[in-house]
């Protein structure tokens, strides 16, 4: 009989405890639930608006009218003043977008896209010299750029890393003849500065992928296309 | 008391006059008031007056507001447009996350939901500060897999591109996707406790069911942060879902430092 109470003592003591936990746990859901806010509107609703301009004694309302309608007048000026400024960083017509994660080279005139081409840009690979204390990184540098040199049948002048990373020994005149190898860049260049390049490439079958060395690589007719839609100044977006 | 029946007496002159009197009262309080017709006009002319004044008030309060918060909006973007690195806008008024560079917009990706909460308490849950909006926030962290850039080997780097190499396969040659394993569900931290959860989920119709067990996952299973940090160092959250591929393929375009703003619903277009 003892055991029997003792029994059914524990488990009401548990149940009232699990119901407990249940009922506080279930609360604190629905609060988070409740409480995850869609987000507000910063700007006050129109009810809000009219009982503020109801609130206003009648005596007081033409003077806070026109104190109203000077603020309103000021803040337009200051806002045209805000355009012209940000106006100045307009993108030029047209413009190219480079995209390194999708490998995509946008034109875009207008903010509409007129042209887009499938491009490879940097692998993001590390290569150390093994002789002295350099080292580079193969990526696309990302931000604002602008064409700054058109080139036709660009002659390539291999840099050091690129005899480094084939085990050859680096010349040590910069005009060594071994350093200029012709064809490798495609029938056309768009120099974008410190160096890189928009330019044509042997790899097509790797076209789509992140394999160079820092440049943009673009199939022989895109290549043309943009060479011929981008003239000297052109904004260069890369991200 | 006179006997004349000519002379009457005094009384009868008193009520005779008192009754005249309440006569003339009577007939007095039966016709209607004369007011002057300009101060009639006037009283209604002045309601209507107010009336006005109050809604062209209201208006321009309006006007106020919105004005207030394109500046703010304005002025945020001048100053991240001064630099050339991209940064993030958060719009979460139309649902998108923009990559900007100087005013431009490089790259948008659509949004499927948007959630914001306050500071996390054990029983319930704050609402953001108001003013959380009203500043640019900078990435400091995002979880995820650690990337270790690959290091070339001096002698073997050229020899993977070559086309001419007859025995050089791709991995595109045989099928094999390309790049790396990137996350779809991930936290970036931004500068004082500002932090983006983006949840890559299969787009489509969910059940009910669906829908239910993902938002009671959302609540107990908060999302992880980059390494070291606490979810109660967090003020702001904001809970992004989006298309599973957007997200992951947004991942690599996030780095340390870079800049971040929010626009809001209600908030003039930039």
């Amino acid at each position: 009989m003892r055991g029997f109470i003792r029994r059914t003592l524990r488990t009401g003591l548990l149940l009232l405890v699990g119901g407990a936990v249940a009922f506080f746990a279930a609360g604190w859901l629905r609060t988070s639930l409740d409480r995850r806010t869609h987000p507000r509107q910063v700007v006050p609703a129109a009810e809000a608006v009219a009982l503020a301009a109801a609130a206003i004694p009648g005596a007081d309302l033409p003077d806070a009218l026109a104190r109203l309608d000077r603020e309103v007048r000021a803040l337009t000026s200051q806002m045209l003043a805000l355009d012209r400024k940000l106006l100045r960083y307009r993108p030029t017509n047209p413009y190219i977008v480079v995209d390194t994660v999708a490998n995509r080279l946008l034109v875009r005139n207008d903010g509409k896209t007129v042209r887009e081409a499938i491009c490879s840009t940097g692998s993001g690979k590390v290569l150390d010299d093994p002789a002295g204390g350099r080292s580079w990184t193969f990526s696309t540098p990302r931000g604002e750029f602008h064409v700054t040199n058109r080139l036709d049948n660009p002659l390539w002048r291999k840099p050091d890393w690129a005899f480094i990373e084939e085990g050859e020994p680096v010349p040590t005149r910069h005009d060594a003849v071994e350093r200029f190898t012709e064809g490798a860049l495609g029938e056309y260049a768009l120099a974008f500065g410190d160096g890189y390049l928009i330019h044509g490439t042997l790899y097509t079958r790797l076209l789509g992928r992140s394999v160079t060395h820092g440049c943009v690589r673009l199939g022989p007719i895109d290549l043309k296309a943009v060479y011929d839609e981008s003239p000297l100044r052109t904004d260069i977006f890369v991200f | 008391m006179s006997s004349d029946p000519r002379q009457t007496s005094p009384w009868s002159h008193r009520l005779l006059g008192a009754g005249l009197l309440a006569a003339a009262v009577g007939a007095g309080a039966a016709l209607p008031p004369t007011t002057p017709p300009a101060t009639q006009g006037s009283s209604t002319a002045a309601t209507q007056d107010s009336a006005v004044l109050r809604q062209r008030y209201a208006m321009l309060l309006q006007k106020k507001f919105l004005l207030d918060r394109e500046k703010k909006l304005k002025e945020l973007q001048l100053a991240l447009a001064g630099d050339d690195a991209p940064y993030l806008l958060f719009d979460l008024a139309d649902a998108e996350i923009r990559i900007i560079i100087r005013t431009t917009a490089v790259h948008t990706i659509p949004l499927e939901r948007v959630e914001i909460e306050g500071e996390r308490r054990l029983f319930s849950a704050v609402d953001p500060p108001p003013d959380w909006a009203n500043r640019t926030y900078h990435l400091t962290g995002k979880s995820g897999p650690p990337r270790q850039a690959e290091r070339i080997v001096p002698g073997t780097g050229a020899a993977k591109t070559r086309d001419d190499n007859p025995r050089a396969v791709t991995p595109e040659m045989l099928g094999l996707p390309a790049g790396e394993d990137l996350p779809e569900r991930y936290t970036l931290l931004f500068d004082d406790g500002m932090a983006v959860t983006l949840d890559g989920v299969e787009t489509g119709e969910t059940s009910w069911l669906e829908r239910g067990i993902t938002k009671i996952t959302d609540v107990l299973t908060p999302p992880e942060l980059p390494t070291g940090d606490r979810a109660n160092s967090v003020r702001v959250w904001v809970r992004l879902r989006l298309a599973r591929e957007l997200s992951r393929s947004l991942y690599p375009s996030l780095f340390t430092g870079m800049r971040a703003m929010f626009r809001m619903p209600g908030d003039p277009r930039l």
